[in-house]
């Protein structure tokens, strides 16, 4: 694409179950090899099973028990991520990497308050801005305002459960772009919700992309979000990275096995596309 | 005549506790359905639109406030726990969650022969017989009988589901989102395999899900759940073009596209 | 199954299960186990120290405290084993019924229930040992009936969940009877939550019965049993305080450890209660399943 070094580098990436303290078995995620430019959308397509989202909470520090980071280099912003010690880690989630996943309700505490979520996660990253009251609010009713909020504070005083999938999305966005995180790492994002909402945050994370700059990781099975949104494509088959292309070429030309049968499986949903655009059409022409 | 006829149905659920409900939802609003012989119906609508609770009140599993069901000209009537016999036996069902549809402490081949047992009580040998016949017609092997629900994939899983109730020979199967939790490449394969089965089987089929393009590929006609209404399609599937109903463009304005438009950079 | 794997694994689970094995084996085997007879008075030996042909000493009738506490322990574990058995025969019915019915029939049944759960069971139960007279038949009689209702509203919550999951409508879209839904679909949820708490109320019904017979209203004497050795003892803290020590030392032991097995039991059963595999899933997806391997 062009000359610069990507935003996020990751090479030979492995993830395997731990035994104690060392690796045992055979690995879940092997030499995994990708890419993140700043302002381009790295679309990481797979099956349930094949290790995508394993490899997002590895590059996030965010392994559960059980499994460990065998091997692998990873950078983030020319900063060698895997030798961090787990304070620096959590320091740099939410500032230079945020993540977004896929149930939003899970992600919240129940008996928070919108406000409070923020004020925490202010907290956790600056807590000179955290005492200064007006900066902070200030700060977060501009994040709100950036997804979709036109109001925010009819949300803040709100608790989780009074609000949908895809406004808690929305907040979960806003909570990553308060600090301005380079990298947004989006795990099956869109996939419990409603198809309009899915519509909205999809063209939210287009938007913030422009905006920003931010590099994003997209993980999804969904080749229709991968169409809408991706720049550059990556199959994981099996713990493998088995295909990387740019996205034009994957959809017209994909080379391995699978990702020919992911691609034609996608196209075979799409016969009748046609046959709508026309409804469509129509329905335009009757109302103007 | 109708193989399912639902006429006028009517559901509201209230919301709020036992001292005065503080909110009336009007899930289904006077919704009437006809299903015909040899054919595969798609009911679309958003999620908590009410298509399942359609669902449960024709397979009886739940009553209506107002209107009726009638499965093949009788009617059928949902009564606490009671069954209706031959409704049941013809008019079958698969669940979206393959993993909570089934008991997780019996084996696939109890799983497949419940109908079995309970429509037909046949003996022993028969019954292996038939449990295995089904779980090739599937898609799986006779020695997965023997298997219990957590050894199976989710996309086995549901060949299970779709085994047990194809099990009593059913005139109609109600599929409740039975393909919208499977991977896509597993989910092509299920599509193919129930489009094979009703041409084998000559079952007709009531497809309820929220994806427009699954229903698009499977189904011969489609109708449309918006706010509690039904809206049907002018003509067949292969004329949808002509579809232009609010109701049903509304689903179709948030389709993702097939391939990458040009895009600003 | 992994449950019991998992279970095995935890030490203090095995210390617990061993525990509660050597009581019960104790209960069961005390009249080939212990020394000498537990009834058997003997004034000259009264309150002996401990020695090779009285290993705890005698109390202060001259009988054997080691065999006291053997045969103590028939009456206070076995006791509590039958009260656990009634409890959860009568609470399985009526909870079952209610959960299973709801309506009406539930309603009513809960109306019991709460009717049962306003008695307290020390007073119940003197008032029933003042009408019936004493013995242990009655105290048993009395904690039954002040504990049942307790269980039944559990158990009715747990089949009220179970009722409307996907695979009792599957069953009932199949054409299983209720009857055979029940017990097939139903009952086999609720029982294993069921057998963690009976495991953990077994030390508190065994408490019941020792406070009861504690009080006098019991057991009759001669009869060993733990609380009444307890109150016996009561006269002599100051002069021998071991003769308090050791039955209260049983009930201590033996509590925590039905406790202790009943927490270890319910910790291995509960991933297999909520149908996921034991070991952590590899994907953190959607699925418990196992990934794609083929069609």
């Amino acid at each position: 694409m062009n000359g610069r070094p990507p935003l996020l580098s990751v090479r030979n990436l492995s993830v395997t179950r731990r035994n104690g303290s060392e690796p045992a078995g055979r690995p879940l995620v092997r030499d995994v090899f990708l890419d993140v430019r700043a302002g381009t959308i790295l679309g990481l397509v797979g099956e349930s099973g094949s290790g995508k989202s394993l490899t997002a909470l590895s590059i996030m520090g965010l392994l559960p028990r059980g499994l460990c980071r065998s091997s692998g280099e990873i950078s983030l912003s020319g900063r060698r991520l895997d030798g961090l010690s787990g304070e620096e880690m959590r320091r740099l989630r939410g500032s230079g990497a945020a993540m977004v996943l896929q149930n939003p309700m899970s992600c919240f505490d129940p008996v928070l308050t919108m406000t409070d979520h923020f004020t925490e996660t202010v907290a956790a990253h600056d807590p000179a801005l955290a005492r200064d009251r007006d900066k902070r609010l200030g700060r977060v009713r501009k994040a709100l305002a950036e997804v979709g909020f036109p109001e925010p504070d009819a949300v803040l005083p709100l608790y989780p459960f009074q609000m949908s999938g895809g406004m808690l999305q929305r907040v979960m966005m806003a909570l990553a772009l308060l600090f301005d995180a380079p990298l947004l790492i989006a795990d099956e994002a869109t996939t419990d919700l409603d198809v309009r909402a899915q519509a909205r945050i999809l063209d939210l994370i287009d938007r913030i992309r422009r905006t920003h700059g931010t590099g994003v990781l997209c993980i999804t099975h969904d080749l229709g979000v991968v169409a809408r949104l991706a720049d550059e494509v990556a199959v994981m088959h099996r713990g493998e990275i088995v295909e990387k292309a740019p996205v034009e070429a994957f959809f017209s030309a994909p080379g391995h096995p699978y990702a020919r049968a992911l691609v034609a499986a996608h196209l075979c949903l799409h016969a009748h596309d046609a046959a709508l655009e026309r409804a469509r059409f129509q329905r335009m022409e009757a109302a103007s | 005549m109708n193989l399912l006829e639902l006429s006028g149905v009517t559901k509201t659920y209230r919301q709020g506790g036992v001292f005065g409900g503080k909110g009336r939802h009007l899930v289904l609003d006077q919704v009437s359905l006809g299903l015909r012989q040899g054919e595969c119906l798609g009911l679309l609508g958003r999620s908590g639109s009410g298509k399942s609770t359609l669902g449960r009140i024709a397979l009886g599993l739940e009553a209506p406030d107002a209107g009726t069901v009638h499965f093949l000209g009788r009617p059928v009537v949902a009564r606490g726990l009671r069954r209706n016999g031959f409704a049941r036996r013809d008019l079958q069902v698969v669940f979206q969650n393959s993993l909570g549809s089934v008991n997780p402490r019996l084996t696939a081949g109890d799983i497949v022969a419940e109908p079995l047992d309970n429509f037909e009580r046949p003996s022993l040998a028969a019954r292996r017989t038939r449990v295995a016949e089904l779980l090739e017609m599937v898609g799986l092997r006779p020695a997965d009988a023997d298997k219990y629900p957590h050894q199976f994939s989710g996309g086995q899983l549901q060949r299970v589901c779709i085994a047990r109730a194809l099990a009593p020979r059913p005139k109609v199967v109600i599929l409740d989102e039975a393909v919208s939790s499977l991977d896509m490449l597993v989910q092509a394969k299920i599509l193919d395999l129930l489009a094979a089965l009703r041409r084998e089987t000559g079952a007709s089929y009531l497809f309820i899900s929220h994806d427009v393009r699954v229903v698009l590929r499977l189904c011969d006609r489609v109708a449309v759940l918006h706010q509690g209404a039904m809206v049907e399609s002018p003509a067949g599937v292969e004329r949808i073009g002509d579809f232009t109903h609010p109701a049903f463009l509304a689903l179709v304005d948030s389709l993702l596209p097939a391939t990458p438009p040009t895009r600003a950079a | 199954m992994t449950g019991l794997a998992a279970f095995l694994r935890r030490k203090t689970a095995l210390v617990a299960l061993a525990m509660c094995l050597l009581v019960t084996g104790m209960a069961v085997f005390a009249p080939a186990l212990s020394p000498a007879d537990p009834n058997a008075t003997d004034l000259a030996i009264r309150l002996e120290n401990p020695s090779l042909r009285h290993p705890l000493g005698t109390d202060h009738l001259g009988r054997d405290i080691l065999s006291r506490l053997m045969y103590g322990a028939r009456v206070s574990l076995g006791s509590a084993a039958i009260i656990v058995a009634l409890v959860l025969g009568l609470s399985l019915m009526v909870g079952l019924l209610a959960g299973y019915a709801g309506g009406p029939v539930d309603a009513a049944l809960m109306r019991l229930c709460d009717v049962f759960l306003t008695f307290p069971t020390f007073i119940l139960a003197m008032f029933m040992v003042g009408i019936l007279g004493m013995g242990l038949t009655n105290v048993i009689l009395a904690i039954v009936l002040t504990h049942w209702a307790w269980y039944a509203r559990i158990i009715r919550g747990l089949t009220l969940s179970l009722k409307n999951r996907e695979y009792v409508l599957a069953a009932r879209a199949a054409g299983t009877p209720p009857v055979k839904l029940a017990a097939r679909h139903i009952l086999p949820g609720v029982f294993v939550q069921l057998i963690v708490l009976a495991t953990l109320d077994i030390g508190h019904m065994m408490l019941h019965v020792s406070g009861l017979s504690f009080l006098g209203l019991g057991v009759r004497p001669p009869t060993p049993e733990w609380g009444v050795m307890i109150n016996d003892a009561r006269q002599y803290i100051a002069t021998r305080p071991l003769l308090i020590l050791y039955p209260g030392l049983m009930i201590f032991l033996t509590v925590m450890s039905f406790n202790l097995l009943g927490d270890a039991l319910r910790d291995a059963l509960d991933p297999a209660l909520a149908g996921q595999p034991a070991e952590s899933e590899a994907e953190a997806a959607p699925s418990s399943l196992r990934p794609e391997v083929g069609p």
